[in-house]
C-alpha cells in the first residue's frame, strides 16, 4: 500500500537568513513522485548560493482529480508557510504544473509568488494514446511495474485542461486576478523537431523507448508511429504549444493570459524560456536538464523574470533558442 | 442526469464536434437503453460515465446525419477530443450507411428497450415505449411474423435467436435481480425452440460471421447473468436446449475438453497439439457461467474459427508466493525475480499461460485502421471479494506478461489501458461478491508480437492488480495555530515529515 498521501516533506532547512523565509517546493508529475526531482534538487543544494533556501517537496495521489490534489496541496502550503513568513516558488514537472497552478487560483495561497511549470500540458490535448505511451515509457525509466489505471480521475483530468480551467473560471471570478502578480514560467522539452527523424534514438539512446525500443512499448503506444508530428514540436508527449501560455490557438485561455488582456504591464509576469537543450529534453527528462536548472535558479536570484532577463548576458543568451515575455 | 448525449460524463466534446461538422450524433444500442434504465429505475449512479455505460463487451454505436464521407473526420475527432478515447470500441456509421441495418430491425423481434437512441440535438427518442416497459417492469418481447423475410437473415448475417438473445441481455442488464416473471418469456422460449433446426444448424455451419456473431451474445450474456434470478430466466427461456443443440454438431467432449476442429471451420495455419485450445472451435456453452474459476473472454476474431485468445481463461488466486508459484505458473517468481512491481500495486489475480494465435485480423485489414485490438473478459470476485467490495473499479487494472523465444524465462510486462467495471454477483446467502468485467485495449501488440519473426509461439498471462492507497487526510489536517516552519516536526501532525538539516544529515548517515 502507498502510504502517507499527500506528503510533504521539507528536503532541508535553509540557514537562518533575514528577512522572510524563501522556500522552493517540488510538484512532480504523473506516474512518478519527489524522486522524479533528485537532480535538481542535488543541483540547488549543492549551490552555495541557496544555502539561506528552505527545500521541500509535495507528493500526491495522480490518480486523484487535479482539483482535489490543488486544494490539498493549498492547505498544507496555507498552514506550514503562511505569507507572512514565507515566499514560496513552485516548481511542477508535468502533472504538477497543473496541481500548482489550480492550487494558485483555486483558493487563497498568498505565500505563492512563482511557479515554473515544466513540459505541463496546460491545455491539455494529451489523449488516452498519449497517456498510455507515457506511461509505457515511465515503466522503462522506473524499473518499477504497475498498470494503468484510465478510470482515474487523474489521468482523465490530464485529457481535459481546458475543461478544468473553465470550470474554475467560471466558479471562482477571482480565478485570473490571483495569477495577475504570480510570475509563471513554462519550460517545454522539444525533443521531437523538425530536423530529428523520428527513428533516431538519440546519442545516449534515451529516446530508446519511442523509437527503437522493445515491441511492447511502441505496440501498446495506440498511437500510430506515422502520426508523431515531427513539424509540431514535443517532448514525446507534450507539444510546446500546449505548454506555453501565450495562446497560439483560438478558444485556448489560461488565467494568466487572461490577467495579461487586461493589463499589457501584467505580460512581465510571464515567461516561455525555450533553451537549446530543451531540444534534446524528452518529457520524462525535462526536469533533470542543466539548463532548466540554470533557468530555475537564475530567475530565483534575481527576483524576478524581467531582472532576470535584464541581467542575462549576451553569451548566455546564445543557450536559448527563445525567451519569450509578452 | 444526461438529457442529451452530448451531456453523459465523457461524450460532452460530441456537442462542438457535432457542431463544427455540422451534423447530428446519435447513440443506439446498449448506452442509450442503460441511460434510460437509470434514469427510470434509478438503478446507476447520478450522472453515470462512459465506463459504466458500456459494461462487458459493449460498444459504443453511433451514427451521424452527414455523408459517409465525414465519417473519418468524425471518428478523428472523437479520438482527439472524447478522453480516453482509445479505452472504448467505436462503431460509427453515416445514416445512409445504416440505412441496411435499419430496414433489418423492421423485421426483427419488437423488443422497446433495443429502440432507444440519444443524439446531440433532440435527447432521449423512445419510439415504443421502452419506459413503459420499465416502469411495469415488464419486458416486452414480441417475435415477428415476417422475420423470414429480413434482408441480413437472407444474406445469412442473422438469426432470429440473436433478437431472443439480445433481448435477455438487456433485461438482466437492466433489471437482473430481482426480476419479476416475465410475460414476455413465451415467446423467446418459443423463438429459442424454433432455432432447433437443420436450417439454423445448416446456416452456423455455413457462415463464420453467424458463429461468431453468437458467440458474442452468448458471453455477454454470460456475463450478464449475475443473479438467481437472472439464471432462472435463462434457464427458463429454453436457451441451455438451444446452445446444447448447436454444441451437439461439435461432437463429444476431447480430453482436452474441446472437440478436434473441422477442417471447414478455419484454415487457421497453426500447429495443432493437444493442449492448445486455439486449433479448437470453442463451444457455444463456454460462453455461458461466470464464475471466479475461470474469465469469458471475448478476443480479436482473426479468420475462420480463430479467436486471439481462448474463450475461458482460468485464473488463480496469488495467495501466497509459494502458492502462487505452483497455482500461476511461475508468474509471480516471475515477476519477483524480474521486476518489481510498484508500491500500492498489489496482484489479486493472475491466469495461467495462454498461447496467442498470430495473425492480423481481417476487419483491421479491409478498413485500414490502426489496429486497437480489445480484449474483454470477466470472472467473479471470490465469495468473500479478495479485491473487496470496497475496492472501486477504477483502482483495478490488468499487467500482461508477455512470454516469447525460445527462452522460457524471456518475459516483458506491458500495461495496457485497462479499465473495469463491475456489478454485484446476487447470492442466497448474500457475499461481497461481484462481477469484474476488464476490457483491455491492446494497441498492436498482438499483431505485433505474435507475428514476429522468430516464429516462436508466444504465451501471455493476464495480471489483475489493485492500486491501494492509504489516503487519509483528515488526521493530517493541521490546524493554522500550529507553528508554520516548525523543523523539528509536529507531534500531532506526524504523517507530515518536517526535516532540518541536522535531521536530514542523520538520515543520510543511516542511509549510508
Amino acid at each position: 500500500m502507498i502510504s502517507l498521501l499527500p506528503r510533504f516533506t521539507e528536503v532541508r532547512a535553509g540557514l537562518p537568513a533575514p528577512g522572510k523565509r524563501k522556500v522552493v517546493v517540488f510538484v512532480h508529475g504523473i506516474f512518478s513522485s519527489a524522486a522524479t526531482f533528485d537532480a535538481l534538487l542535488a543541483s540547488v543544494r549543492n549551490d552555495r548560493r541557496f544555502d539561506s533556501y528552505d527545500l521541500a517537496t509535495y507528493e500526491y495521489d495522480w490518480g486523484e482529480p487535479i482539483l482535489t490534489s490543488a486544494a490539498r496541496m493549498r492547505h498544507i502550503l496555507n498552514v506550514r508557510l503562511p505569507e507572512a513568513l514565507a515566499d514560496v516558488t513552485l516548481v511542477g514537472h508535468s502533472m504538477g504544473g497543473l496541481v500548482s497552478r489550480f492550487a494558485l487560483i483555486g483558493g487563497d495561497l498568498p505565500c505563492v509568488r512563482r511557479i515554473f511549470m515544466l513540459g505541463t500540458p496546460n491545455f491539455g490535448a494529451i489523449t488516452a494514446a498519449q497517456v498510455s505511451l507515457l506511461w509505457q515509457v515511465a515503466i522503462a525509466a522506473a524499473g518499477r511495474v504497475t498498470p494503468v489505471f484510465p478510470r482515474k480521475r487523474g489521468l482523465r483530468d490530464l485529457t481535459r485542461v481546458q475543461g478544468a480551467y473553465r470550470s474554475v473560471a467560471a466558479s471562482i471570478p477571482q480565478a485570473a486576478s490571483r495569477a495577475r502578480s504570480v510570475e509563471y514560467i513554462t519550460l517545454p522539452g522539444l525533443y521531437y523537431h523538425d530536423e530529428r527523424r523520428d527513428t533516431d534514438p538519440g546519442d545516449d539512446g534515451a529516446a530508446l523507448p519511442f523509437t527503437i525500443g522493445t515491441l511492447v512499448l511502441r505496440a501498446l503506444a495506440l498511437w500510430s508511429w506515422a502520426e508523431i508530428k515531427i513539424e509540431r514540436p514535443h517532448d514525446g508527449v507534450v507539444e510546446e504549444a500546449s505548454v506555453s501560455l501565450i495562446p497560439r490557438k483560438a478558444g485556448r485561455f489560461s488565467e494568466k493570459s487572461v490577467s495579461i488582456q487586461q493589463s499589457p504591464k501584467h505580460g512581465r509576469t510571464y515567461c516561455h524560456a525555450t533553451a537549446i537543450s530543451a531540444l534534446d529534453s524528452m518529457h520524462m527528462a525535462i526536469q533533470s536538464d542543466a539548463s532548466v536548472a540554470e533557468v530555475i535558479k537564475g530567475i530565483l536570484l534575481a527576483g524576478s523574470i524581467v531582472a532576470w532577463d535584464d541581467a542575462l548576458p549576451l553569451a548566455a543568451r546564445d543557450g536559448f533558442i527563445n525567451v519569450e515575455i509578452p | 442526469m444526461p438529457r442529451y448525449l452530448h451531456e453523459v460524463e465523457g461524450l460532452q466534446p460530441l456537442r462542438e464536434i457535432a457542431r463544427e461538422i455540422g451534423v447530428v450524433i446519435t447513440a443506439r444500442g446498449g448506452l442509450p437503453r442503460r441511460l434510460l434504465a437509470d434514469l427510470v429505475l434509478g438503478s446507476g449512479s447520478d450522472e453515470p460515465d462512459l465506463f459504466e455505460l458500456t459494461p462487458f463487451m459493449a460498444d459504443i454505436n453511433l451514427t451521424h446525419s452527414g455523408a459517409a464521407e465525414q465519417s473519418a473526420a468524425i471518428m478523428g475527432a472523437i479520438n482527439r477530443e472524447v478522453p480516453m478515447a482509445q479505452c472504448f470500441r467505436w462503431e460509427l456509421r453515416s445514416e445512409t450507411e445504416d440505412t441496411e441495418f435499419r430496414l433489418a430491425r423492421a423485421y426483427n423481434a419488437i423488443v422497446p428497450l433495443l429502440h432507444v437512441s440519444i443524439s446531440t440535438s433532440a435527447g432521449i427518442d423512445d419510439p415504443l415505449g421502452a419506459r413503459a416497459d420499465l416502469l411495469t417492469r415488464n419486458y416486452r418481447f414480441v417475435r415477428n411474423p415476417a422475420y423470414t423475410e429480413s434482408p441480413l437473415y437472407r444474406a445469412n448475417r442473422d438469426l432470429e435467436v440473436f433478437g431472443a438473445l439480445l433481448y435477455l441481455r438487456s433485461v438482466l442488464e437492466v433489471d437482473g435481480a430481482e426480476l419479476p416473471t416475465q410475460p414476455s418469456l413465451d415467446a423467446v422460449r418459443a423463438t429459442f425452440e424454433a432455432a432447433r433446426s437443420w436450417d439454423t444448424r445448416g446456416r452456423l455451419q455455413e457462415s463464420v460471421h453467424l458463429r461468431r456473431r453468437l458467440h458474442h451474445l452468448l458471453k455477454a450474456l454470460g456475463t450478464a447473468t449475475h443473479s438467481p434470478n437472472a439464471r432462472a430466466l435463462v434457464e427458463q427461456s429454453g436457451l441451455i436446449e438451444f446452445v446444447e443443440f448447436a454444441d451437439a454438431d461439435l461432437g463429444p467432449d476431447s480430453p482436452a475438453g474441446a472437440p478436434e476442429i473441422s477442417s471447414s471451420f478455419t484454415n487457421a495455419p497453426i500447429a495443432r497439439n493437444s493442449d492448445d485450445l486455439l486449433v479448437r472451435r470453442a463451444r457455444f456453452s463456454a460462453d455461458l457461467g461466470v464464475n471466479e474459476h475461470s474469465a469469458i473472454t471475448a478476443s480479436q476474431h482473426l479468420r475462420g474459427d480463430l479467436f486471439r485468445l481462448p474463450s475461458r481463461i482460468p485464473f488463480f488466486v496469488p495467495v501466497a508466493a509459494g502458492a502462487a508459484t505452483e497455482s500461476a505458473g511461475g508468474i509471480m517468481a516471475t515477476l519477483s525475480k524480474d521486476e518489481r512491481l510498484a508500491e500500492g500495486i498489489e496482484p489479486v489475480r493472475v491466469s495461467s499461460w495462454l498461447r496467442v494465435a498470430p495473425g492480423r485480423a481481417r476487419s483491421i485489414q479491409s478498413d485500414g485502421e490502426s489496429a486497437n485490438e480489445m480484449i474483454h473478459f470477466a470472472l467473479v470476485d471470490s465469495p468473500n471479494g479478495e479485491t473487496g467490495a470496497t475496492v472501486n473499479d477504477e483502482d483495478l487494472s490488468v499487467l500482461i506478461v508477455v512470454r516469447s523465444g525460445a527462452r522460457r524465462d524471456s518475459v516483458l510486462i506491458a500495461a495496457p489501458l485497462a479499465t473495469c467495471t463491475s456489478r454485484a454477483f446476487v447470492t442466497h446467502p448474500p457475499t461481497a461478491a461481484r462481477v469484474r468485467s476488464f476490457r483491455l485495449a491492446c494497441g498492436s501488440l498482438f499483431e505485433q508480437l505474435a507475428g514476429a519473426p522468430d516464429r516462436y509461439p508466444l504465451h501471455i498471462a493476464f495480471m489483475v492488480a489493485v492500486r491501494r492507497i492509504e489516503d487519509d487526510v483528515t488526521t493530517r489536517d493541521v490546524g493554522v495555530a500550529d507553528a508554520p516552519l516548525d523543523l523539528g516536526g509536529n507531534p500531532a501532525d506526524e504523517k507530515i515529515v518536517l526535516m532540518n538539516q541536522l535531521q536530514l544529515k542523520q538520515r543520510e548517515a543511516t542511509t549510508a
